[in-house]
């Protein structure tokens, strides 16, 4: 009995390393393709977030996105242009991978730049499903190694139509904020078309599906992006509009003294 | 005035409409606009001077005109509110006392050339000067108007002020880890007073009133006119005179040294934004000076129709100020801390003006010479003293504020400690004030719950305006709150104990 035991445990245990083995070399392959066919320096976008209340209605935020990428920090300068109630609200970040961002604020309202803590991070981003730090970790999540969480291959599931690998990721570090993460990453161009992001809870807290995917150059990018928070019943749809990469976005753009004149 | 109102609901509606910038043919410029149309009521719970419903329309416009050159307007214009009288008018720059219960005001007007390592902006500007919240010690360079100086935010109520202001952007320093650098240099060509509430508003401060009447004790005054009229007289008992009250504009002088000058050098070092600032200019605070006059009628002919009567009046008074400071914000542990210092030389701090009348205070008037010139000319200057007191002084404040479970309290500490030997004023040596706030987004921020609060440790004045904000869609937002004060009638804040009331607050912002 004890050695049936045993072989199964060896069995199930070497059945999930290979598990490990496949989802980490999947997401490596997704790593090289970020890093050579796909890699960009700079990017600027506009983003609509339409947001449905659970209790019916909705709002539209419109904001214009400009990032860049150099020496391993990523630096984000975002604008808000739509409602008028908060238009030249201005968002500033620079983030490294394994440290805090600094982040910083400006408030039309108060005419100053405030730097705000990293809690901040869990506050809804204008309104939406997402989280400053949701924004965040679907930016960086492509560069994670296994120091920043482990992966483990699930299967594969078809979502909309597309046959895809489920990952489980299950963070280390604490900064993540989640317990554990499902991704689906279409199986011929490796592009996530749903995370489900879970804290205690056998609910997911957060579900992202991405549609509408578009190549701009060699680089596919999802149009389209819905968020869900099933607890409570809202959901936000995320649109892009005029994205452009690589366009030599300078450093002077990510400063306090371009988040005070609000993109103008 | 009323067609400029329909004139500028044209211009609501129309950029409304717009939606989007305005390009202006044959050039790469372009124009946006945008604005707020604002109504506030308040019904008072405790009584204190009405405050009539307003209708606020403010206006800004934004035009490119090219890659370095830049312009900016912003227009306000509101009817009703705290005014009693008075007549419509557009606000002047130079008078601290105006009565314009309809009024236009243009609050910014300025060209801003950009260049790749500096700005220069030329006009009617404010400036953000600090990082804790409420008003920041080193935000001195623009005047404020305090026709309702608690419930209406508080960069709303700044004036914009003439002003040259450059900035100079050095590279960042990498082997020392400094970056963000910024060198500003500002230059106020003339002097703008604050803009103070009129006697009859509710937000004129009750210390600031002197006694409606002083009696004189009826030997002294005997005493007095029979050193002047060489013959004795006997008064049937104590001399009362009734004490008129007003207040008087005063244009502050127009030299080209009566200006101003500002220095600001900030930048980020190891994740900490740091500002040293200077600021040597007319004192941008509540500044006003108590002048009282006697004035008599009748002679020793007839001693027993001698009449005297006084009039005070609230002159707008001009000092100036130097504030030298430094801020600090950083986080740490997942709060977000700010701290900052200024020392002061020669700053305003108001006193009690019921303390310059009092039966001490006459004691010490030179009533020999005062009566003399009475008898002479018929009215004579009484010396009261300062009511707004010119004295070198710290003040520092440190706040944090963190994110717990959704809330987001904030706490803040700041005091204000004086420097040279003073009277008694409307603050304590030291003053500790604590201003703390809670904020809760609910509903995917459309509804915002707020309270926030001052206590001065001392005194123990204090306000609370809890408030709850809806906002509908993305233009209209719904707010309404309750302002309760307290404390001490001898404190800033408690000397308007009577002013609770119910706040009502719509804007629809386009």
């Amino acid at each position: 009995m004890r050695t049936m035991l045993a072989v199964a445990l060896l069995v199930a245990m070497s059945a999930a390393a290979e598990g490990a083995n496949e989802a980490r070399d999947i997401l490596d392959q997704r790593k090289h393709l970020e890093e050579t066919t796909r890699r960009w320096e700079d990017l600027s976008q506009k983003m609509t977030f339409r947001i449905v209340y659970r209790a019916g209605g909705t709002r539209e935020d419109q904001i214009e996105v400009y990032e860049r990428r150099s020496d391993g920090e990523r630096k984000t300068i975002a604008f808000v242009v739509a409602p008028a109630e908060v238009k030249g609200t201005g968002f500033l970040a620079f983030a490294r991978a394994g440290r805090a961002p600094e982040q910083w604020l400006y408030l039309p309202d108060l005419k100053r730049v405030r730097q705000i803590a990293s809690t901040m991070r869990k506050e809804s981003f204008v309104g939406s499903d997402l989280t400053y730090r949701d924004m965040s970790l679907l930016a960086e999540m492509p560069s994670w190694s296994d120091a920043d969480a482990t992966a483990s291959l699930r299967g594969e599931e078809t979502v909309d139509g597309t046959a895809s690998h489920l990952i489980e990721l299950t963070p280390k570090r604490e900064d993540i904020g989640y317990d554990r993460i499902l991704l689906w990453l279409g199986k011929e161009d490796l592009i996530p078309r749903k995370l489900e992001f879970y804290e205690q809870q056998a609910e997911p807290r957060k579900r992202i599906t991405q549609h509408d995917v578009r190549l701009v150059g060699a680089i596919p990018v999802a149009y389209r992006t819905d968020v869900e928070t099933p607890q409570t019943g809202s959901h936000t749809a995320v649109e892009i509009t005029d994205l452009k990469f690589n366009q030599g976005l300078k450093d002077d753009l990510f400063t306090q003294r371009q988040l005070e004149r609000g993109g103008r | 005035m009323r067609g400029l109102w329909c004139a500028g609901l044209a211009v609501v509606y129309g950029a409304t409409a717009l939606g989007s910038p305005l390009e202006v043919p044959g050039t790469a410029g372009r124009i946006e606009a945008g604005g707020y149309l604002d109504g506030l009521a308040v019904a008072p719970t405790e009584g204190g001077p009405r405050e009539r419903p307003q209708a606020l329309l403010a206006l800004s416009f934004a035009a490119a005109l090219s890659d370095r050159l830049r312009g900016h307007l912003a227009l306000q214009s509101a009817i009703g509110g705290p005014f009693e009288g008075g007549h419509p008018g557009v606000y002047d720059l130079v008078h601290a006392f105006q009565n314009r219960p309809i009024h236009l005001e243009a609050s910014e007007a300025y060209a801003e050339l950009r260049f790749d390592q500096a700005d220069v902006l030329a006009g009617v500007q404010k400036v953000a000067w600090g990082k804790l919240d409420g008003i920041p010690p080193t935000d001195v360079v623009n005047p404020r108007d305090y026709h309702d100086p608690l419930v209406r935010d508080l960069e709303e109520a700044k004036i914009g002020v003439p002003m040259l202001q450059t900035t100079w952007y050095p590279p960042d320093l990498p082997r020392l880890g400094v970056s963000g650098l910024r060198a500003t240099l500002v230059y106020l060509p003339i002097a703008v007073p604050s803009r103070l509430p009129l006697i009859e508003e509710r937000w004129f401060p009750p210390s600031a009133t002197p006694l409606s009447q002083v009696v004189l004790p009826r030997k002294r005054a005997e005493r007095l006119i029979q050193e002047e009229c060489k013959f004795a007289v006997t008064l049937p008992g104590d001399v009362v005179v009734p004490v008129s009250f007003g207040t008087l504009n005063h244009r502050p002088p127009k030299g080209f040294d009566d200006g101003g000058v500002g220095l600001r050098l900030g930048g980020s070092w190891r994740e900490m934004d740091w500002d040293l600032y200077h600021y040597t200019g007319p004192e941008t605070g509540p500044d006003a000076d108590l002048l009282a006059t006697l004035r008599l009628k009748g002679s020793c002919a007839h001693p027993q129709r001698l009449a005297l009567r006084g009039d005070a009046v609230l002159e707008q008074a001009h000092d100036v100020v130097h504030m030298t400071g430094a801020d600090w914000a950083t986080t740490m542990r997942g709060a977000a801390i700010r701290a900052e210092a200024a020392v002061f030389q020669d700053h305003a701090y108001p006193g009690l003006a019921s303390d310059l009348i009092s039966p001490e205070a006459v004691r010490r008037l030179p009533l020999r010479q005062i009566t003399r010139t009475l008898f002479e000319r018929r009215r004579a200057a009484v010396p009261l003293g300062d009511l707004f007191v010119t004295l070198d002084s710290v003040e520092w404040g440190v706040g944090a504020d963190y994110l717990v479970h959704g809330f987001i309290p904030l706490l803040q500490m700041q005091q204000t400690v004086l420097l040279d030997p003073a009277p008694r004023l409307l603050i304590s040596d030291p003053e500790t004030r604590f201003i703390a706030s809670v904020r809760r987004l609910l509903f995917q921020e459309r509804l915002e719950l707020e309270v926030r609060g001052l206590y001065a440790l001392e005194r123990g004045g204090w306000f609370v305006l809890p408030r709850a904000s809806y906002r509908l869609g993305g233009n209209l937002r719904f707010r309404l709150g309750y302002l309760a004060l307290g404390g001490s009638r001898n404190t800033l804040v408690g000397q308007f104990g009577n002013n609770d009331e119910v706040v009502m607050q719509a804007r629809y912002s386009f």
